[in-house]
């Protein structure tokens, strides 16, 4: 049995190696990648926000949506920008179907609950046809919408072809309906809660958001800092 | 045996995608456009050259009956080192090349490299061999790439070559584009390597 | 129920783990030239899938989540699919020798079979539970299984065909593999996934 536990040694030594040396990468890019992920989210936002001068992915503010809101994550993460310590406007991420899969987008609106810009995040879509929702040609036209501006199909933003204001892309009509959706299900969500995130403390304010009454099951968080 | 031969044979001889047919997998699935060839490729080669280093230093070391769990877990590490130092430094690239930067674990040329080469060689050669191979790999990959790009996006390495008139053949970019491309490529590589053996 | 059936087809039909992920193309070109190795070989790698996806997603959701190890995520699950093929190649030795000598140098190869590996790295991805695992895992099995055997029905005639000398062999069967793909193109939007 010697060789055998030859074997094993050999064995237990090369994983022990390998985790040692993992473990000592890890501890080293572990800060990079988080900047990484903090720099794309800034990127996202900055498209999305109108002008800020605070760092909105340090002020957050997270928000429990209820059973029967779509298009977004239940426990979301919302993005404020300010202005001295006034918000002027929130961004956080929806979603939508697309083509190939869901469309991730970022929706940034403002004090009067219109979009100040939205930055597709995520996407499935075919290149060259669908993926073209990336285009700030495209992209471009949701700046200053809102439910109350827009021509409504079933209650949601739509492309010209069903009835609405939005402008399709040639060859691909599902991408930019799917946008539209996410844009739709983000406008919904600040209709709903806008009170509740508008009333947000500042980073360093110690005392509890007031819920609107009635508007959620679950008490809400103070805004956090990342 | 040089330095020299061992890493030139990666190139065009035994060209690991063109010539021994391996590594197809994430071939076929990032040469979207040649920049994505040329990130893939060098992650392959750094891992490559990694495990073999690593393995012809231990080579005397390695029990025979254990040699290739042990292969995989070097091979497995350097990979790992590979994926976090993307995400931390080329955070775009690693976005685009995603699943692929694990699967290098499972590309045919490096444990095949590991097992033929570096398992019986001295250090030196083993590291020719590798960068050799990685850098054939790398050229492949960007031929391809290239390829894929021209056509289905009228672009090489993000500049626009064609006016804009050009209308793409976005099949290109999209799995069967990949197959095709490949397919027809290796036919021209062999009608090419037949016409030099006569 | 139904979500599990529409992940089952979106893994065979339309998003095939070889001709639309391109997962598993070593294995799919070096085996497809007969109909029977193709099934045999089908059919080991449905078996092998299924129980990585079980064993991968266990290791990570009881292990290395738990401990905050995920960054040895690769390293632990490649170790995990080299031995469940030992495992199958030591049961396959015992139970269909036939098969075992039929297979020969590509049973040992499924660890290196990127779709195995691929599946475990997208059941991360895609915070499946481990039921939706072995669903995954059986879907992906069978998508590779039915394109080995479209393929192998293919290259089989294919013998007879007279096809230029320098796109003989792997060139030709990239080629069918690209028409194929185009037509599994075709289910796109099927499923809502």
């Amino acid at each position: 049995m010697h060789s055998t536990a030859r074997l094993v040694f050999a064995l237990t030594i090369t994983c022990l190696g390998s985790a040692l040396a993992l473990a000592a990468i890890h501890g080293l890019t572990e800060a990079p990648i988080q900047e990484q992920k903090r720099l794309a989210t800034m990127r996202a936002v900055q498209e999305a926000l109108p002008p800020f001068d605070n760092d909105p992915v340090a002020d957050t503010l997270q928000i429990i949506l209820e059973e029967d809101e779509v298009g977004a994550e239940k426990m979301l993460t919302v993005y404020l920008g300010r202005q001295g310590n006034t918000i002027t406007g929130v961004a956080f991420p929806v979603f939508g179907e697309g083509y190939g899969g869901l469309i991730h987008i970022m929706v940034g609106i403002n004090l009067k609950g219109e979009m100040s810009g939205i930055k597709v995040l995520e996407h499935l879509e075919t290149p060259g046809l669908g993926a073209k929702i990336e285009e700030s040609s495209f992209t471009d036209q949701f700046k200053n919408r809102s439910l109350e501006n827009s021509t409504l199909v079933n209650g949601n933003l739509a492309v010209k072809k069903d009835g609405g204001d939005l402008d399709a892309l040639t060859g691909a009509t599902i991408s930019p309906r799917g946008v539209a959706m996410a844009a739709s299900a983000g406008l919904k969500i600040f209709q709903r809660h806008g009170t509740q995130i508008l009333g947000a403390p500042q980073e360093q304010d110690t005392t509890m958001t007031i819920p609107e009454v009635g508007a959620l099951e679950e008490e809400p968080q103070k805004a956090t800092e990342d | 045996m040089s330095v020299a031969t061992e890493f030139t044979k990666g190139f065009i001889r035994e060209n690991p995608l063109f010539r021994l047919v391996l590594g197809m997998c994430p071939a076929l699935a990032v040469t979207t456009m040649a920049i994505n060839g040329v990130a893939m490729g060098l992650a392959a080669t750094a891992v490559l050259v990694g495990s073999n280093l690593v393995i012809s230093i231990l080579r005397r070391f390695i029990p025979s009956q254990v040699r290739i769990p042990v292969f995989i877990v070097v091979i497995a590490s350097f990979v790992t080192i590979i994926d976090m130092v993307m995400a931390g430094y080329f955070y775009e690239l690693h976005k685009v090349l995603g699943l692929f930067i694990p699967l290098i674990v499972v590309n045919c040329i490096i444990l095949g490299r590991a097992e033929a080469f570096a398992s019986r060689n001295p250090i030196l050669l083993s590291l020719a061999d590798g960068l050799g191979m990685g850098l054939g790999f790398t050229l492949a990959l960007v031929i391809l790439g290239s390829v894929r790009e021209i056509l289905g996006s009228g672009t090489i390495f993000g500049v626009s070559i064609f006016a804009s008139g050009f209308e793409p053949a976005v099949i290109m970019l999209l799995p069967p584009g990949a197959f095709l491309a490949l397919g027809l490529l290796l036919g021209l590589m062999n009608k090419l390597t037949k016409a030099e053996e006569t | 129920m139904g979500e599990f059936f529409i992940i089952l087809i979106s893994a065979v039909l339309v998003n095939n783990f070889v001709l639309a992920r391109f997962l598993g193309i070593c294995p799919f070109l070096g085996v497809s030239k007969k109909t029977d190795t193709a099934l045999g070989m089908g059919m080991a790698v449905i078996f092998v899938m299924t129980l990585a996806s079980i064993f991968t997603n266990l290791i990570h959701n009881l292990v290395l989540i738990p401990y905050h190890l995920e960054f040895l995520q690769i390293v632990t699950f490649i170790l995990v699919i080299a031995s469940l093929v030992q495992l199958v190649e030591t049961v396959l030795r015992k139970l269909s020798p036939a098969l075992y000598h039929a297979l020969g140098i590509y049973l040992p190869l499924i660890t290196t079979n990127c779709a195995i590996l691929g599946l475990a790295l997208l059941n991360v991805i895609k915070q499946y539970d481990l039921t939706r695992c072995i669903v995954f895992g059986l879907g992906a099995g069978l998508g590779f299984t039915l394109a080995l055997l479209i393929m192998s029905g293919i290259r089989e005639r294919l013998q007879f065909a007279d096809v230029p000398k320098p796109l003989r062999g792997v060139p030709i069967t990239l080629i069918v593999a690209g028409l194929l793909s185009m037509a599994f193109m075709g289910f796109s939007g099927l499923v809502k996934m």
